[in-house]
Parts: structure tokens; C-alpha cells; sequence
């Protein structure tokens, strides 16, 4: 056996050129199946060198009117050879018996566009190819016409998201369940719903039994609620007096201590008896401290944010927009910088959890709790004879001239001298009372660039600016006005490179609040920076987000969506992020570790209008407060309890009660009414089991594990031994279902199925799931199969040559795409926009990405376009462009494959085996442009003949870079190179770049971009491939489509009423 | 114009009339292994953290304390770090230059996450993958006791990063490991007391009863379905069946004694604290273990990455040096001969393993000889992650090379080998992690 699976691997292994065009890619699939597939077929060939005459019902007779023809033009490459893996006469002419009536389909195709023979060989005459072709249409009608039915959509197991979707839905419980199984593969048309590739394994058998536990153990709960975790974390400048040594750990950057304050709350407005959970403050690692508190269970952190993108003030931490990170091949990271964690050491393992975040605008920058102030005269005096300061009372004045920390500073009678060009004084200073206080300073010399005040260690202004001057001409000057709070305070002055000014005295002074000094610094404390961000039209944006810690960064994920803050500066507004626990990156809680680093759960906010200037502040946001609960818990038992223990009548009485428990999720389950016979069995086993559990409710779980494993639950079914050949309304709502919204039925289709009033309903269902949020899975579950977009998730860019290009470019790329098809659709244009619209999908990081200005927010939303822009259709999206890129540059061919493959329907065939790919590092290929190489490669005959069906369509795209990017010029290795992008179509048409491509498919190839659409929809929501005796039902729907200006609610309206749909 | 057609795999074809064929793709490939279905085959993974001595040839420490020996192929000579290992010279295969091409940019202590899977863990997801000890546990465990055995130093599985684990189930989650060495003895030889038999069997009955359900709602399905639904079908039933064989097999284990080996000589006291002590009782209950059939597949991280965990002590308590964490890092005069000091006591150890192996005979000779037993690190040098230093010993049954020192370039990711691996132990692999193929030079 293994010798002959060797073999065969040879034989197919030389099989040179491609030449028989759709055929090949029959015989080229690579799974082992496939090959095994052929090996049968091969043997028969051996035996049966040519095949008897068929039954056919053709007036032309194989034997005598066909093979001769063939035999003339093909024998060389086809007969004699198996060129393309294609040997006619393995070939079984009758397409009823015999397996190979797709092949001649694809024959009857090669012949009418005229690809076969090669242009080059004798061409047969008009009459010959006439009679082929009615011989191959006579018969493949026949064939069609018998086997109509015979090739049916076979059962479909659910695929890891439908069953993840389906079970979330059953229970009421929003958890990826399915993320344990293994993926599925993928169908020739790269679909992952087709029943032939969804295999089944006793690998999915034990996850399926180990989820279904789980699952139930989370919807059934027994007993009282849970302990509930709450805590708050509020900052600003000095909230609390508590002191506590921060955890620090490498790379930490630790927010002071006295700048946040932790509470643990008790849970609030609960309908039931809500217990709070008691945090843990004593740990391994500080056992022998004396004073634990909460904030041993908890500390604040910015571990990798820059420090001069965020600050806390009195009302709380202000982060500015975050940088996205350059992204570095294989590096952990942490996160958008700057983003602010709450490192939770004692946290909830599992439930659905919310965190509050209380947050307004900030000013665009920071706003010191000073004022410099210029006009107003100083409060003091000083007389230089006695060296005396006059002051109010009540006025702390300091002597200048001893500080109590000092460096490169000399000694003078007078004043503090400059030692060396990076002089520093520190003073320290009682307040008594809290206030606005002047500072007024008696000096002599100021410098140009001045000192920095700083005030309890933070940057706050810069003072004694001005022009150098003698100490004969000493004076006092009112400096800065400031917010000082009752108790020490630190006052430091730094001179970064160069003289120190001359000073002799430092005045603070508390003025009155209706001051004219203290009403200016009132009012540039609240207005003055933030008019500026009133002109603009950007709002900051909250994304929250929980993770582990790893030692040089983080593991995170972000949880639900991002939201903007609107709340003016000075008033604040809470924002809700919900989430749930088992889905997010927690630490793997391991307790034989007790150091300090270890099990820390980290919840944490970026801000997430992202901007990629280092030197802009973005739009800032202020974060007051970050609440945590968890579990978080609406009633008790909860709802997914409530919805499999029904309210009933007959709660007492068990057995009867455990018949309608059974029956109600079963019929959701099984998404049909459940048999009797169903239903009993479970219930007599019930019966004779129930009294080995601890509760009712375990017993119940005991029997609903079985309908979570049963293939009436994993598999779309539609029993072909039944009577009618068309889908009975529970089946039909079901393929519905899982085909505009992937996940089972709701209500309404249910009841409509079991009335029996589905079928007649069929549009107006559409109509109406189409426009449910639950039809967005759809769009992106459909465009990313269609469309390939797993190529932009494995696409590797060579950073160093596209710096702006990042996971979160490459993430809002993904959702153009998903959004964009989600627009055409809700909105029922027409399938035309795919090519070319006059909208684009977009949020701020993908629209500055594409330079296009003024789109703000996170949020996608349809931008209009013009043509000068460069984008519109999903031809121009950076999803495609990038993913179909070698990383490096644009690639022609796989841009080209694309387009005739997913959107034209002009499939080329696969390539063969060992094809020769053009080594890059070759040196006479370096000096030529793309498109020169393109033209070398398919100089090779064995290139050829797909090649100039391929590469004249791809390199229409050469005016897009690898990541999607415009561009008029190509940067290469050997200098720049304008962009080519002029192409001669295979049927000879010249287009140049982008625009003509649009146009030329707009005006000559609607058609195919119609069967493009339909066909890959069609066979997504049969999940099958599509084959020969489909097309009269295919032709039907493009025409609907046609007839209705190509109108997304027609093709989705005619397919799902098509034969092809309702029936098995 | 006809329509373009929509192309049918031929597979598809064939079954919609009903002439199903499928080969057994997977037997004919294992048929292809050299297989003597008698030999008990066994592996086992050993891993020290930090990386090895391993001063350049300028170094004046070059010529003893450099972990891998000098020369090449046959003609090698030992170091001073690695002279215990001496009198199984025919037995030792060095291979040199291999790493894991999505860990060698990580920095050195993280790569240990991925030594046995060869996963990507950079980025903003923690993606590790299967471990070539799981994969193995997974097909020749199911004829033991128990799968396999993880062990280490610090039990547990420590943090992402800074695991205390070498092993990863197929979704890439760290497994536990045991570290205490009496706990260890108790959970897997002292056999089955009649509690948790009982309430295992009450488990394992319970199991079954669920698939009995599952399996006649299934057949009531099964009777409607037409022939070209049969095929999935059947593979529906077939994976449940195997489920349940699963649980009998677990069961039928309940009612196997022990077999009887002596254990008078292991010091089940032996703690962290004396790294020599310790460090031989694990290995002890490792070569207990395959004596006794329990399992065939050992692992055992000897310590953790990075300055954490019992076994930064160890050089410590040995010689007077500073942590394993801080030797690594040690550039000062004399650093690489401290450093390949204590390469030369954890070899020690791995050599004291090696000789009861080859002590130890079952119906094939001295067990040695068809276990796999590789000894490594995920660092060269200091948080270097490339040129892992690697020592296989033992195998030699199983095809594996003995007496020589392979040296690879990095165009060959070790997951490359770890395939050959598998494939020797009968574990039929075509893909594993990031592998292009096969490491054939291993094998004879």
C-alpha cells in the first residue's frame, strides 16, 4: 500500500504544464483523499484502457463521431500523456454512470471560451467543435436531469462558530466555547461549512462531552449567588494620606501611592442576597509586613507608557492618545502606550464582569496648578541696604540661599550662584492652609530659557525667564500664582544647561479667591487649553482591555467595544465595558508560585483615538475612576438557569416537570419539535438515575449533556429518506438560520416552521434577518471566507520597509472589509459597489492610515469618496492589497488570482507541483521591474499558458504598495521605479491601473462578477460545492439579479427561494 | 457563453454516486515506520534553564568548561562539563545549531515556554502550541497507567514566560508538573485503595452511561439518512466509540496490580535543598516508572528560567556561586569555568540517569537503548535562543544515531527533529509546530 502511495505521489509529481484548463484543478487538490481518489481512478485506467460506448442520448456516437476528433487535436498531451493530469480516455463517456461527468463539464468549458487546444496547435474545424460541443450539452442535460437530487447538500456538522454561536444562544451565556476545538478545514472554495471537509473525530466527540459539562455546569447554577468582587479605584493628586511600598517588578512604572485610593465596595441594588467578597491582603511575599490592606490585592501601574504621555492631577489620571506600536517581528509588548492597569491579585476566575470608568476630556495639555503672571505687582518688598523682605502676615518666606538639597550651586553672601550649567535647589515648605498663594521671589539675574519650578516633584512652570542682570539692580517680582494644599510641600528649582539666576528669596503668599490673580488662574485652569480642543473635532476614546503579566510585556485582549467620552472637562460621565472572565487572558493561577510577579490579572484602559504623532497630544482623556464587579449578576438563579428550569405549573411534580424541562431545550436544541420517543428515553433514564445526584438540578444536567452531544444537536441534518424532496420548514429554518446569521433559529422562525407558514414567508424573513445585528456575523464570517481575508492574517510585512503599518492597521483592515460588505447588503445596493463605489468604510486609525482627513473616532462609519482618493470597492481595500502582497512589495499574481478567482468567476487552474517560484535573490531578475519579471516568468512554456490569463489583471494593482498604500512610484532595491500598472487583458483589452480595471469590469464583465457573487453565496449557504446540475437553478438567480440592478436584497432573496435552497 | 463551471473535488463526485473510497491514508503510513510492535519505546525530556557555558574559542575557559564537545561527527572529544558521560560515549548523540526559528528573537528566558513546542509566543497573544512530550503521551501513553509524567523542580506551572512546566496540552495550555517527590510516589505506584476506586469507577460508569445515550440517539438518526449522509455518519459513530473505548481502557486499568519493583534505594525525603539529592530521586521515579510500565513518557523541568524558583539555589548551595540566573550573566574573570562547573554537576546528575537506564532491561535488553532520553536548553549563552544545547541519549533501538556530534544550521528548525522523533517513537507525524520537514540525520 505504501509503495503504491508512493507512486502515485511521483506521478503527480511530474506532471508538467498545465494546459487543460478547469479540469486541472480537480485533480491538483492536494488532500490525501484526493490523491487516494485518483489512485482508484488510475487503476480502472489500467484496466480498462478505453471505455465502452455509453447509453448515451446523443445522435453523435462516442466511439465513431467523438474520440476521433480528440484523438486528432489531443492526442499528444492528452491521450498519449496525461498532460494537467486530464487522459481523455480515462475519461468515462457516460455522465450518467460514470463518475467523470464534471470533467467533461469542465471540457464543454475550455472548449467554448477556445483555451483548448493551445492557440499554437491545429485548430479543430468549426464543424468538429461543433459537434463536440453539442455532444458534451446533449449529454450533460441528460446527466443533470437524472441526477438531479442525487448530489444533495450532505449533513453538516457545526463548525467551531456555529457551535460556538449555537450554544451561546441555547444558554444565554455570551462565551467562546467552541475555542477549544480543533479548527476545520477549509473547502476547495475556501469555505468552512461545507459538509464534505467538516470531519469528525473522537478528539471532537471528548471536547464536545468536556464543553457540554462545562457549559451546563455554568447555565445551572445550585445554591446561594456567589461572592461578589467589587472595588473602586479613584485618582487625583493626593486623594489619600495611605502609604504603601508599591510592587514594582522589571519595567514597572508605579503610580504614587498617594495618588490613588482603592476601596472595596459592597455590592449594590441586588434583588438578591448578595454577598461581598473580602480581598485577600496578606500575601506569601509580604507576610512579615505589618500594615496589609487592599492595596496588596491591588496597585495601580503604567508598566510601558512613555511618562510624558500621561499625568495625574487633581481630578485624576489624564492619558493622552495612544502611540500604536511599531510593530517588531517576535517581541511581547505592552499594549498601546500609554495605557493604565489595575494589577488585581485577588479577582474572580469566571463569570461575566463589568467595569465602570468614569471619564471626561482633557485639556490637550497639561494644565500646571500655576500661573505666570507678568503684570500684577509683587505682594512684597526688600530692601536691599538691611537685606530685609517685607511680607504679610502669614507669608512664608524662604531664604534662597539655603536649601536644604542643593547641587552645582557655589556659596555667595547674597544669592545662590550658579557652580555648574545643571544647578538645583530644593526648599521645603509648611502650608497651613490650602489656597491659591502668589509666589513673589527677590532676584537679580534671569536667564533666557529660566528654571523649572517644580512642586512636589512634577514639572509645573517655568520661572525667572528674562535677561541677565547685575545684582546691583536686585528687585522683587511677582512670579507665579499656584494651588498649594495644606502640609509639606516640596519647591525645587533646575536649571537645565546653563547659568542659574541670581536669587535671594522665595514668597508665598495666600491671596484671596476673587483676586483679579487668582480669578485668571482660576479661569486657565479650566478654559484656557481646553478652547483648543474645543475647535476640534476629535473625541478621545476608552478601550478596556484584561491580560496577564509576561516579563517583558503583557498577554491581553480587549473586551467589548470602544467608547467615546464626551464629557467636557471639569464634568465627568461613567462609561460601562462588559465582559466575561473565561474568555479573556488570565493568569494560569499556579499557587506553589509566591512571588511576587506571579498570578496578577491585569485590567486595564488605553486611550484609543490612536495618533501616530509622537508630538501631538491627540485627544486627551481624564480618568477619574475604574470600578470593577464580578461576577456581575442581574438576578439569582440567573437568567441562563431560569431559561431551561421553565416556570411551570408542574414544578412539584418531578417526573412531569422534568418532561417539559427536556422537551423545551431539546426543541431549542434540536431546532425542531422533539419526537416523543426522544424525549422519553431521556426521561426514563432520568428516572431510574436521578437518585444517585446531590440535587435535581445535577440530574437534569446529567440528561441534557447528551442532547448537547447528540448529532441532532451537532449536525444540520436533512434526512434524505423522507418523503418530499423538499426541506421541511424546521430544516429550511434551520439552513436559513445558519446561513444569514450562523447560529440556530430564533423564536420566530421556529413558530413560523411549526405553523408550517416558513416557506411562504421567505422574503420577508430575509428582509428581516438581514437587518437584525445578528446578520453582521454573516457579513463577517462570509467575507472572510470568500475573500480570503485569512491571507491578511498571515501575511508577514517586512516592518523595516513599512513602519506604519501595525497589528491595529492590519486588524480596522480586516473590519473595512467585513463593515463594507455589511453595508452593501443592509443598505441593498447594488453588487456593482464590490468593484467600485462611491463610499468607503472607515474609523480614524484606518482613515489616517489611507490619509484621508477629518474621519474621527473608532467607530466605522460610510465616508464619501471621490476618485481622486484612490479607494472604493472592495478592489482598493488594504485587506486584499496587503494580504495578496509578498510582504516585501505588491504580487501581481496573487492579486490577479484573486480577482478572476472570488469576484470574476474566470477560475485559473491551481498551480502544479513544484512550480518553479522566481528566486528573489536571483541577480538577473534584480534589475527588473515587476511587471518585467512578470514577463520573464511567463516566458517559460510551462508558465505560459495560465500566466497571461493571470498577470495582466494583477498588475492593473501595481499602483498599491504591499500594505495598500498609493503610490506613483515603486521603491525597489535598485532605486525607484515609476509604477507601471498599464495591461493588456487577455482578450486583448488595454487598461491602465486601477481606474481602467474598474471600468472595464463595470462595462464588459458584469456578468461575471454576477456569477462571482452568487455562485460563492450560493454554495456558502448550501454548504456544499457547487456542480453541473446546479446551473439551470444558477441561471435563474442571475437573471433575478440582473433584472433587478444587481440589487444585494435580490440576490439574497433569490437564492434563498431558489430550488437550489428549499430543497434537500 | 456557458457558464464557467463550478468545480467539484473529484472526491465529491465520486461519493454522490455512491462509489465511496477512501483509503486508509493514515495505516499506510504508519506501515512505513519501522515498527517491531513488541518494543516498548519511551522517551523523556529533561530542561535546565539560563543556556550553558559557552565561551568563544578566544576564551581560555574554551577548551574544558564549553558545555558542547570539540569536533565534530565521530571525532569528538568531551569537555570537562560533560566527562560523566563518558563511558556512554556509543550511546550519546550532541546535535549543535538548532533552535526555534519564532523563538530566536524572544528574549532567552522565554524561549524555555516553547523549547518542546517550537510555538509562537511573541505578540499580543500568548500562543503556545502542543509539546512533542503530549503528542507522544497522547498515542503511546494510551497503552500505560497513566500518559506521562511532568515533573520539576517548582511543581505547578509558574507564568506565562516563566514557566514551570516543558509541557503543553493541544491547545497550547501549560500542563501541571509535581515536584514533591513522596506526593509523586503516593499519586502514581502505591495502586488503587478501594475509595477513590470506587468513586473513580462511579466517574468512569457515569461517562459511560452518557455515551450509551448519545449512541442510540444517534442511531435513531442513522436509520433515516440516505447513503451519501451515511459516510459522515458513520464517522460520527465511530468517534463516539472510541470515546467509550477510551473509558473502559481508563477503567480497565482499576482492576491491574502494580507490578512490583524495588524502591528501597530512592530517597523520597530528598528536597530542593540538596540539589544533588533531589535532583536524582526525580530521575529515580522517572527510571521507576518506565521499570514499572506506569508510563513511557517522563518530563522534567531540573529548574526555572530567569533568576526564579528553587533551582537558582542550586549553584548556591553546591559551590558558593551566585544564582544560575546571575552565572549566566557572569562576564568577569573566571565566570565561564564557574559556569561550566555547574553545567558539569547537572550533567552529573543527567549521567547518573543515563546509567540506570542502561541498567534496567525489559524483554528488548537494557532500556537505554529504546528510550529517547534529550537533555537540553532553550539559550546557548546568555539569553542567546539560537544553538540550543542538545544531547540525546540513548535510543539507539529506535534508529538513533550514537557516538557522534551533529552540527546544523539554522535553515533547520529543530522542530524538524523533534518530527523524526516522534515518527521513531511511532507516532506518525508529517507536521509538527514550524517544521519544513524531517531530521533524518539522527537516525542510522
Amino acid at each position: 500500500m505504501t509503495e503504491k502511495f508512493k507512486n502515485i505521489t511521483k506521478t503527480l509529481a511530474l506532471v508538467g504544464g498545465i494546459s487543460f484548463l478547469p479540469v486541472v484543478m480537480l485533480a491538483f487538490d492536494k488532500s490525501a483523499e484526493e490523491v487516494n481518489s485518483r489512485a482508484s481512478s488510475s487503476e480502472i485506467a489500467v484496466t480498462e484502457k478505453v471505455h465502452v460506448s455509453p447509453t448515451g442520448v446523443s445522435k453523435y456516437d462516442f466511439k465513431k463521431d467523438i474520440m476521433p476528433i480528440f484523438d486528432e487535436y489531443c492526442h499528444t498531451c492528452h491521450i498519449k500523456k496525461d498532460k494537467g493530469g486530464v487522459r481523455i480516455t480515462d475519461l468515462n463517456p457516460d455522465f450518467v454512470n460514470g463518475p467523470d461527468a464534471q470533467k467533461w463539464y469542465g471540457m464543454l468549458d475550455v472548449l467554448n471560451l477556445g483555451d483548448m487546444p493551445p492557440e499554437e496547435d491545429d485548430q479543430p474545424t468549426d464543424k468538429q467543435k461543433a459537434i463536440l460541443i453539442d455532444w458534451l450539452t446533449t449529454e450533460l442535460k441528460h446527466a443533470a436531469q437524472v441526477k438531479k437530487g442525487e448530489i444533495s447538500t450532505i449533513i453538516r456538522r457545526l463548525n467551531k462558530e456555529q457551535y460556538t454561536n449555537t450554544v451561546q444562544e441555547l444558554l444565554g451565556i455570551e462565551l467562546n466555547f467552541g475555542k477549544q476545538l480543533p479548527d476545520d478545514g477549509l473547502s476547495h472554495e475556501g469555505f468552512q461549512n461545507n459538509g464534505e471537509t467538516l470531519s469528525m473525530s473522537s478528539l471532537h466527540i471528548d471536547y464536545y462531552m468536556k464543553i457540554a459539562r462545562q457549559a451546563l455546569d455554568k447555565a445551572i447554577v445550585v445554591g446561594d449567588a456567589p461572592e461578589i468582587y467589587r472595588f473602586k479605584a479613584t485618582i487625583g493628586t493626593d486623594v489619600t494620606k495611605e502609604k504603601n511600598t508599591p510592587g514594582l517588578g522589571y519595567q514597572s512604572i508605579p503610580i504614587k501611592r498617594t495618588d490613588y485610593l482603592l476601596s472595596a465596595l459592597a455590592p449594590e441594588g441586588k434583588s438578591f442576597k448578595a454577598k461581598a467578597h473580602e480581598f485577600q491582603t496578606v500575601y506569601a511575599f509580604n507576610k512579615n509586613k505589618k500594615s496589609n490592606s487592599i492595596y496588596d490585592a491591588f496597585y495601580l501601574d503604567m508598566r510601558g507608557s512613555n511618562k510624558k504621555r500621561f499625568y495625574v492631577e487633581e481630578r485624576g489620571m489624564v492619558l493622552k492618545s495612544s502611540l500604536p506600536h511599531v510593530e517588531q517581528s517576535a517581541q511581547v509588548w505592552q499594549g498601546p502606550a500609554p495605557n493604565l492597569k489595575v494589577i488585581m491579585r485577588d479577582f474572580p476566575k469566571e463569570g461575566d464582569f463589568i467595569v465602570k470608568v468614569e471619564a471626561s476630556r482633557a485639556p490637550l495639555e497639561k494644565v500646571g496648578p500655576m500661573l505666570s503672571i507678568v503684570k500684577e505687582k509683587a505682594i512684597i518688598s526688600y530692601d536691599s541696604k538691611s537685606d530685609t523682605v517685607n511680607a504679610p502676615e502669614g507669608s512664608i518666606v524662604i531664604d534662597a540661599r539655603k536649601p536644604i538639597k542643593q547641587k552645582q550651586l557655589r556659596k555667595n553672601p547674597n544669592y545662590l550662584q550658579t557652580g555648574g550649567s545643571n544647578g538645583m535647589a530644593q526648599y521645603e515648605i509648611q502650608i497651613s492652609e490650602s489656597g491659591i498663594y502668589q509666589m513673589d521671589a527677590v532676584y537679580a539675574a534671569r536667564d533666557s530659557r529660566g528654571l523649572d519650578l517644580h512642586v512636589n516633584g512634577e514639572i509645573q512652570e517655568k520661572v525667572f525667564a528674562g535677561t541677565s542682570e547685575s545684582w546691583d539692580n536686585v528687585k522683587v517680582f511677582p512670579e507665579v500664582v499656584l494651588k498649594m494644599t495644606k502640609g509639606k510641600n516640596t519647591v525645587k528649582l533646575q536649571r537645565d544647561n546653563g547659568a542659574f539666576p541670581h536669587i535671594r528669596s522665595l514668597v508665598f503668599t495666600k491671596i484671596d479667591d476673587k483676586s483679579k490673580n487668582a480669578l485668571a488662574f482660576l479661569k486657565k485652569d479650566i478654559l484656557k487649553p481646553f478652547d483648543k480642543n474645543e475647535k476640534v473635532k476629535e473625541y478621545p476614546w476608552i478601550r478596556a482591555f484584561v491580560g496577564n503579566r509576561l516579563d517583558d510585556g503583557m498577554e491581553y485582549a480587549t473586551f467589548d467595544k470602544a467608547q467615546k467620552v464626551t464629557a467636557p472637562y471639569g464634568k465627568s460621565q461613567v462609561l460601562t465595558f462588559s465582559g466575561r472572565l473565561e474568555d479573556l487572558p488570565l493568569p494560569v493561577i499556579d499557587l506553589n508560585d509566591k512571588t511576587f510577579l506571579s498570578n496578577m490579572a491585569l485590567l486595564g484602559v488605553w486611550n484609543d483615538a490612536f495618533t501616530n504623532n509622537e508630538k501631538s497630544s491627540g485627544a486627551p482623556v481624564l480618568i477619574k475612576s475604574i470600578e470593577f464587579e464580578g461576577p456581575y449578576l442581574e438576578s439569582w438563579p440567573p437568567q441562563s438557569h431560569k431559561n431551561i428550569f421553565i416556570e411551570s405549573k408542574n414544578k412539584d411534580n418531578k417526573e412531569q416537570y422534568t418532561r417539559e424541562v427536556v422537551t423545551n431545550f431539546m426543541r431549542k436544541a434540536f431546532r425542531r419539535s422533539p419526537k416523543t420517543a426522544e424525549v422519553e428515553r431521556l426521561v426514563s433514564f432520568w428516572k431510574r438515575n436521578h437518585k444517585n445526584f446531590d440535587s435535581y438540578e445535577a440530574s437534569i444536567k446529567e440528561i441534557l449533556l447528551p442532547i448537547l452531544c447528540s448529532p441532532h444537536f451537532l449536525y444540520l441534518a436533512e434526512p434524505s429518506k423522507e418523503k418530499s424532496a423538499k426541506l421541511d420548514d424546521f430544516q429550511l429554518a434551520s439552513r436559513l438560520s445558519y446561513f444569514l446569521w450562523n447560529t440556530m433559529p430564533d423564536p420566530e422562525l421556529l413558530q413560523l416552521a411549526e405553523k408550517g407558514q416558513l416557506k411562504q414567508n421567505l422574503s420577508a424573513q430575509v428582509k428581516r434577518m438581514i437587518q437584525n445585528p445578528k446578520a453582521f456575523e454573516f457579513s463577517r464570517t462570509f467575507t472572510q471566507q470568500w475573500l480570503e481575508m485569512n491571507r491578511l492574517e498571515s501575511i508577514g510585512i517586512n516592518i523595516k520597509m513599512y513602519p506604519s503599518y501595525n497589528r491595529f492597521v492590519k486588524e480596522d483592515m480586516a473590519k473595512e472589509t467585513y463593515h463594507f460588505f455589511h453595508e452593501v447588503m443592509t443598505k441593498n445596493h447594488s453588487i456593482l459597489n464590490f468593484i467600485d463605489s462611491d463610499f468607503v468604510m472607515l474609523n480614524q486609525n484606518l482613515a489616517q492610515f489611507y490619509g484621508i482627513k477629518d474621519v474621527y473616532g473608532s467607530e466605522f462609519r460610510a465616508v464619501p469618496v471621490s476618485r481622486s482618493m484612490n479607494r472604493g470597492g472592495l478592489l482598493s481595500q488594504g485587506s486584499f492589497l496587503t494580504g495578496h502582497s509578498s510582504g516585501e512589495d505588491s504580487h501581481p499574481i496573487k492579486r490577479g488570482v484573486w480577482l478572476i478567482e472570488k469576484l470574476l468567476d474566470n477560475p485559473p487552474p491551481e498551480p502544479p507541483p513544484n512550480v518553479p517560484i522566481p528566486d528573489p535573490e536571483d541577480p538577473t531578475l534584480a534589475s527588473l521591474t515587476k511587471k518585467q519579471q512578470l514577463e520573464k516568468h511567463r516566458d517559460k512554456a510551462s508558465c505560459r499558458n495560465c500566466h497571461k490569463k493571470i498577470d495582466p489583471w494583477g498588475v492593473a494593482f501595481e499602483q498599491y504598495d504591499a500594505i495598500g498604500q498609493f503610490r506613483t512610484e515603486i521603491k525597489a532595491r535598485q532605486g525607484t521605479q515609476p509604477v507601471d500598472s498599464k495591461s493588456v487583458l487577455p482578450n486583448g483589452t488595454n487598461i491602465e491601473g486601477i481606474d481602467g480595471l474598474k471600468k472595464y469590469i463595470l462595462e464588459k464583465d458584469k456578468a461575471g462578477l454576477n456569477r462571482g457573487v452568487v455562485k460563492h453565496l450560493l454554495s456558502y449557504a448550501l454548504g456544499r460545492s457547487l456542480n453541473f446540475t446546479d446551473d439551470e437553478g444558477i441561471k435563474k438567480i442571475l437573471k433575478k439579479v440582473k433584472d433587478n440592478d444587481y440589487r444585494m436584497h435580490t440576490v439574497l432573496e433569490s437564492i434563498v427561494t431558489s430550488e437550489l435552497f428549499i430543497q434537500r | 457563453m456557458a457558464e464557467k463551471s463550478w468545480h467539484l473535488k473529484r472526491r465529491t463526485f465520486i461519493k454522490g454516486l455512491g462509489v465511496a473510497c477512501a483509503l486508509p491514508y493514515l495505516e499506510a503510513m504508519a506501515k512505513d515506520v519501522k515498527s517491531n510492535p513488541n518494543m516498548i519505546k519511551r522517551c523523556v525530556f529533561s530542561y535546565i534553564p539560563n543556556g550553558v557555558s559557552m565561551p568563544g574559542s578566544k576564551n581560555k575557559s574554551f577548551k574544558d568548561w564549553q558545555w558542547f564537545p570539540h569536533g565534530e561527527g565521530k571525532d569528538f572529544t568531551f569537555t570537562k562539563v560533560q566527562e560523566s558521560l563518558k563511558p556512554f560515549r556509543k550511546n550519546l548523540l550532541y546535535v549543535g545549531g538548532l533552535s526555534h526559528p519564532k523563538s530566536r528573537n524572544l528574549l532567552g528566558h522565554a524561549a524555555g515556554d516553547t523549547w518542546l513546542t517550537g510555538g509562537d509566543i511573541g505578540g499580543m497573544t500568548y500562543k503556545n502550541s502542543v509539546s512533542i512530550d503530549h503528542l507522544a503521551a497522547r498515542t503511546i501513553g494510551k497503552k500505560t497507567r497513566f500518559p506521562y509524567l511532568a515533573l520539576s523542580c517548582d511543581g505547578g506551572v509558574g507564568y506565562k514566560s516563566r514557566v514551570s512546566t516543558c509541557s503543553f496540552d493541544l491547545n497550547g495550555r501549560a500542563i501541571p508538573t509535581e515536584s514533591n517527590p513522596r506526593e509523586i510516589f503516593e499519586r502514581y505506584f502505591s495502586g488503587n485503595d478501594a475509595k477513590s476506586k470506587a468513586a473513580r469507577k462511579a466517574r468512569l460508569e457515569q461517562g459511560k452511561k452518557v455515551v450509551d445515550l448519545i449512541m442510540e440517539d444517534a442511531k435513531s438518526l442513522n436509520s433515516k439518512l440516505g447513503k451519501n449522509d451515511q459516510h459522515k455518519m458513520d464517522e460520527y459513530l465511530s468517534s463516539v466509540s472510541d470515546v467509550e473505548e477510551g473509558i473502559k481502557r481508563t477503567e480497565s486499568w482499576l482492576d491491574v496490580p502494580m507490578k512490583k519493583v524495588k524502591i528501597d534505594h530512592i530517597d523520597f525525603n530528598a528536597k530542593q535543598a540538596d540539589p544533588k539529592a533531589y535532583t536524582r530521586t526525580m530521575y529515580d521515579l522517572i527510571a521507576l516508572a518506565f521499570e514499572a510500565d506506569i508510563t513511557r513518557v517522563a518530563t522534567y523541568m531540573i529548574s526555572r528560567e530567569d533568576g526564579m524558583g528553587f533551582g537558582d539555589k542550586f549553584p548556591t548551595i553546591m559551590f558558593g556561586y551566585k544564582g544560575h540566573h546571575g552565572i549566566s550573566h557572569d562576564k568577569s574573570e573566571g565566570g565561564y569555568e564557574r559556569w561550566g562547573r555547574y553545567d558539569q554537576f547537572l550533567i552529573s546528575n543527567f549521567a547518573y540517569f543515563v546509567d540506570k537506564l542502561s541498567k534496567i532491561n525489559d524483554e528488548n535488553g537494557p532500556i537505554l537503548d529504546t528510550t529517547m532520553s534529550m537533555f537540553g536548553s532553550a539559550c546557548s549563552n546568555t539569553h542567546n535562543a539560537r544553538n540550543y544545547p542538545i544531547v540525546l541519549a540513548g535510543g539507539q533501538k529506535l534508529g538513533l544515531k550514537g557516538g557522534q556530534f551533529l552540527k546544523f544550521t539554522e535553515k533547520t528548525p529543530l522542530a524538524n527533529m523533534y518530527t523524526t522523533m516522534l515518527n521513531a517513537l511511532d507516532v506518525p507525524t508529517k507536521k509538527f509546530a514550524d517544521n519544513t520537514g524531517e531530521l533524518t540525520d539522527i537516525l542510522v
